[in-house]
């Protein structure tokens, strides 16, 4: 929880989350550090509030107490479009891909939606090569001319990280990246991440919210886990694992009686939150 | 005081009868999730229908009345079930324009069978009155029509509480396949709320037509006040949207107690809009919320099989993509190009009044692209796109002189005008969109109608106004032939600058607004400023084109500019195609068959057939120039040469990674075994 190795700000922080919805808390005082350069993993039971901790941290939500900081500048009034100036872009769990337009489209909007005067000259000129980079790093150049709406769901997912990768962000978050992919699909994505990140040596972290345990065990440099709207650990994945509250939290819901029990009630709160 | 009860009695009254159509409106979105924009249009039919059973016919009413409410409005009512179950899974705004489709069908078929006359309607009621209290008179038929509607809407209201079938029409709106699955028959539910709606349609017109007249466009209008109350109801609920009605209608007849013309019968004709604009600014984002389970179905329409069929042809194909970057593709180059020496040649083979009504074609189609990009690209429908042409219309009236020397100038500021006028319908975009955007507009629409265009000092009222030809830079436009020259040139800059704009980053800015907001302003779009600014842009344009549309009629009056002008363009750029420059040509060219003189016998049927292509557009949403060229697709691919087929089978290039032999090797194996392999499961999960 201090600062990072460099003496640097971290690349996100979130201090003492909360958010209601109606009378229920979707968090608790939540603590998230990213630092930079880092993949780092949020988990946690269905209904835990990762989603809810996503969109306040991308400015879709606005939380009831707490504050965001985005390389050690607060950001939490800020709205979403002044987040992604700022390097911040997401994905979403439920493709939400530009789907009438073709994927060399949607890669080049994200790129001119970011970048200040994109449209003219040589910084056009470099938006279309950035695009055939980033499309060719992840395999979409075949289907650069086919309609977004059109491809399968692991498909959409590429596009919707090469989408992300083209804003140039600070900050990468994605929100459950191998859902609806089988474990190939989703290594491949894994591997697309870790390279990304790598490539930009330092100057791009990623958060995943995840449910497939092994990639974000594999991924992750550090991670956070979430239950019922509390952060009930953080740290490497080793220490993660053998955290005993986690392993309560996640034999809990099989067992039935456990400290989640409430969450299938807050879970049916949440229904609205995206 | 006591001199405003007989005008409470008259807005009760009134309202009584708002409020069925209220709770009819209600009734069918709760339902079936459509809101009916033709329900106006259902009354009307039905009054003329009575009228033509009682009055032509002389039935008597024992026989006319069930025959019309227990045949003629239930098989409506079965009509619109069965057209809009073929429409569960479209976009809101697929449904919409279908729906005013309909009530186009209506307004232009009444006339076809029961004559375009105006006719009085008897009352349904003794018109005898009785006292109450000292000096108050109440008429039987009003009392009778209060407690007719009084007695439905509580019988309704009954039946959605506390029967099964209100169980079902619950289950049915919140999951219509949960509901079929757990043995509830969606469809049944669906039919019997449309015909409860569509008998309720009938009672209001056989109730209101005559007090009001019974013609083509009174009946619509005045159901269309009842979309406040329904609103207010939040599109939800019954007891609302009928104690709103009764509001609006005491408030409405209290008002005409200060006159029945003038300001003060301006300021009461637009108080049902006025309640509705501001009611949908206001419960905002709310309404949105309550319309949220029936937004997935409207997820499906991406990648609906017609899309999947349509990129067939441009799959993987790498020359494809490579064109895709050329900024003006030949093909369409040498297209235009066609166009344009037609146009110009034009003139040679045709004059007057032909010509003419050509050139109201083009000026035409110059007002459909600006739909095209506000509708078709950034997803914001609208309205009200033909108020704007009448602010340009009759600035240039006003400014541009006798012998248009200032026209150019004066277009110019009426377009500035436009400016804030566009600002003001986009806010309620920042907060709505869809069907709730619909009826903004529309509310925005009727109210410059009203308050605006109703003004003598403004538009010359209903003799209209003189607008000059245009004179510009010491060249008159005055003849025909140069007056068609002006219209084209005109059509071809806003055609060269929206293909510009459409291929470039403002191109693809407006459709970000369109496919995913959401993803749009989690990328760096600014929502506010980007919706605001295409709303004041288009309605620039759209007021510049007014101009033209101004000098090439060269009197226009309010009617030019009424809110069915701006539902008729909204139906041609539909059926052009609406996402497409073309399709506002071909808007433009449908708007000139309409002028040409062609022999009344036939004319009457052109906004007929018209209006059932709209409707007809439920199967082909994208317009007649995409269903003109996925045939043309069709066949080029039946005749492409072999080789193109084998190219496409080969795998899609293998990933490099090689570059960070450090991080990888934990993942190497499940990446090796995954080149090229992504995405090819089909639709599994989305």
């Amino acid at each position: 929880m201090s600062l990072g190795a460099s003496g640097q700000a971290h690349a996100l922080e979130a201090r003492g989350i909360s958010v209601r919805f109606g009378g229920s808390r979707a968090l608790d005082g939540v603590d998230l550090v990213l630092r930079r350069g880092e993949i780092g993993g949020l988990i946690g039971p269905n209904g835990a509030g990762k989603t809810t901790l996503f969109n306040v941290v991308t400015g879709l939500c606005q939380p009831s107490s707490g504050s965001v900081f985005l390389d050690g500048c607060e950001i939490t009034s800020w709205t979403p479009h002044r987040r992604a100036r700022a390097g911040m872009t997401r994905t979403f769990q439920r493709l939400e891909l530009f789907a009438r337009m073709t994927v060399q489209e949607n890669l080049l909007a994200a790129r001119e939606a970011s970048v200040r005067w994109a449209v003219f000259g040589r910084k056009m000129r470099d938006s279309q090569r950035e695009v055939s980079e980033v499309m060719e790093m992840l395999g979409l150049a075949p289907l650069a001319a086919r309609i977004a709406g059109d491809l399968p769901t692991g498909q959409g997912r590429l596009v919707e990280l090469g989408r992300a990768l083209c804003s140039s962000p600070k900050v990468i978050l994605l929100d459950e990246p191998s859902s609806g992919l089988d474990s190939a699909e989703t290594s491949r994505l894994g591997a697309i991440l870790v390279e990304a990140v790598a490539n930009q040596r330092g100057e791009m972290s990623a958060l995943l919210v995840e449910h497939d345990m092994s990639l974000v065990m594999e991924l992750c440099d550090s991670i956070t886990v979430l239950d019922a709207g509390k952060r009930i650990a953080h740290g490497s994945p080793a220490e993660v694992r053998a955290n005993p509250a986690v392993v309560a939290a996640y034999l809990g819901t099989e067992g039935g009686s456990s400290p989640l029990a409430g969450s299938t009630g807050m879970r049916a709160a949440l229904g609205g939150e995206r | 005081m006591g001199v405003l009860w007989p005008f409470l009695v008259i807005g009760i009254f009134a309202g009584s009868i708002y409020g069925l159509a209220a709770m009819g409106v209600v009734l069918t979105y709760k339902t079936a999730g459509v809101f009916n924009f033709a329900y106006g249009a259902v009354a009307m039919f039905c009054a003329f229908t009575y009228w033509q059973l009682h009055d032509a016919w002389h039935l008597t009413a024992w026989l006319a009345l069930p025959l019309l409410l227990g045949v003629v409005a239930p098989l409506i009512g079965l009509a619109f079930e069965r057209l809009f179950r073929s429409l569960v899974g479209t976009s809101a705004e697929i449904q919409i324009v279908v729906s005013l489709g309909i009530l186009a069908v209506f307004q232009s078929a009444a006339p076809i069978l029961y004559g375009g006359q105006t006719r009085s309607l008897q009352n349904l009621f003794p018109l005898s009155t009785f006292e109450l209290g000292s000096r108050l008179h109440v008429g039987y038929d009003q009392l009778a029509t209060v407690i007719v509607s009084l007695a439905l809407g509580t019988g309704l209201w009954l039946l959605l509480r506390r029967t099964r079938f209100g169980l079902a029409t619950r289950a049915v709106v919140d999951n219509r396949d949960l509901a079929a699955m757990i043995g509830v028959n969606a469809n049944a539910v669906s039919r019997l709320s449309w015909v409860v709606s569509s008998v309720f349609a009938a009672l209001v017109g056989v109730l209101l037509s005559p007090s009001q007249g019974l013609n083509v466009y009174v009946l619509v209008v005045v159901v269309i006040y009842s979309f406040a109350p329904a609103v207010l109801g939040r599109l939800r609920s019954l007891p609302l949207a009928y104690a709103g009605a009764l509001i609006l209608g005491v408030v409405q007849s209290v008002l005409s107690r200060w006159g029945s013309s003038g300001a003060v019968s301006d300021i009461e004709a637009s108080i049902p809009y006025l309640a509705l604009f501001v009611l949908l600014i206001v419960l905002g984002r709310r309404l949105e919320e309550s319309g949220s389970a029936l937004r997935p179905l409207a997820r499906a329409s991406a990648t609906g099989p017609d899309a999947l069929d349509r990129s067939e042809a441009a799959r993987t194909d790498p020359r494809r993509s490579r064109q895709r970057w050329r900024f003006f593709p030949s093909q369409l180059g040498i297209g235009a190009a066609g166009l344009l020496a037609a146009g110009l040649v034009l003139p040679v083979f045709m004059n007057g009044p032909h010509l003419v009504d050509v050139s109201s074609g083009l000026v035409y189609a110059s007002i459909a692209l600006t739909l095209v990009i506000l509708t078709g690209w950034a997803g914001q429908i609208s309205l009200a796109q033909f108020s704007f042409v009448g602010v340009g219309a009759f600035t240039v009236g006003h400014l541009a002189g006798a012998h248009g020397s200032n026209f150019l100038l004066a277009a110019i500021i009426g377009a500035l005008i436009a400016v804030p006028l566009g600002i003001l319908v986009g806010l309620p975009s920042l907060r709505l969109s869809g069907l709730y955007l619909a009826l903004a507009t529309m509310a925005f629409a009727l109210l410059m109608d009203n308050l605006v265009f109703v003004r003598t000092s403004v538009s010359g009222g209903y003799t209209g106004m003189a607008v000059a030809r245009p004179r510009l830079f010491g060249v008159s436009f005055a003849s025909t032939t140069r007056f068609y020259e002006l219209a084209l040139a005109v059509f071809a800059v806003f055609a060269l600058l929206a293909f510009i704009a459409r291929r470039g980053a403002i191109g693809r800015r407006l459709q970000m607004l369109r496919d995913s907001p959401v993803a749009a302003s989690t990328l760096g779009v600014n929502l506010t400023a980007t919706k605001l600014a295409v709303f004041a842009v288009c309605g620039a344009m759209a007021s510049f084109a007014g101009a033209l549309y101004g000098a090439g009629h060269q009197t226009v009056s309010p009617s030019n500019f009424a809110f069915s002008a701006s539902l008729e363009l909204l139906l041609l750029v539909v059926l052009g195609g609406r996402s497409l420059v073309s399709g506002a040509l071909i808007a433009g060219g449908l708007y000139a068959v309409q002028l040409l003189a062609i022999p009344a016998s036939i004319e009457r049927y052109i906004p007929l057939t018209i209006a059932l292509g709209v409707v007809n557009m439920a199967q082909n949403p994208e317009g007649t120039v995409a269903v003109v060229r996925q045939q043309v697709r069709e066949i080029m691919s039946v005749l492409k040469p072999m080789e193109r087929a084998v190219e496409r089978r080969e795998p899609p290039r293998a990933l490099s990674r090689e570059s960070h032999p450090g991080r990888m090797p934990r993942l190497a194996a499940g990446v090796g075994g995954a080149g090229g392999g992504l995405g090819t499961r089909g639709n599994a999960g989305s």
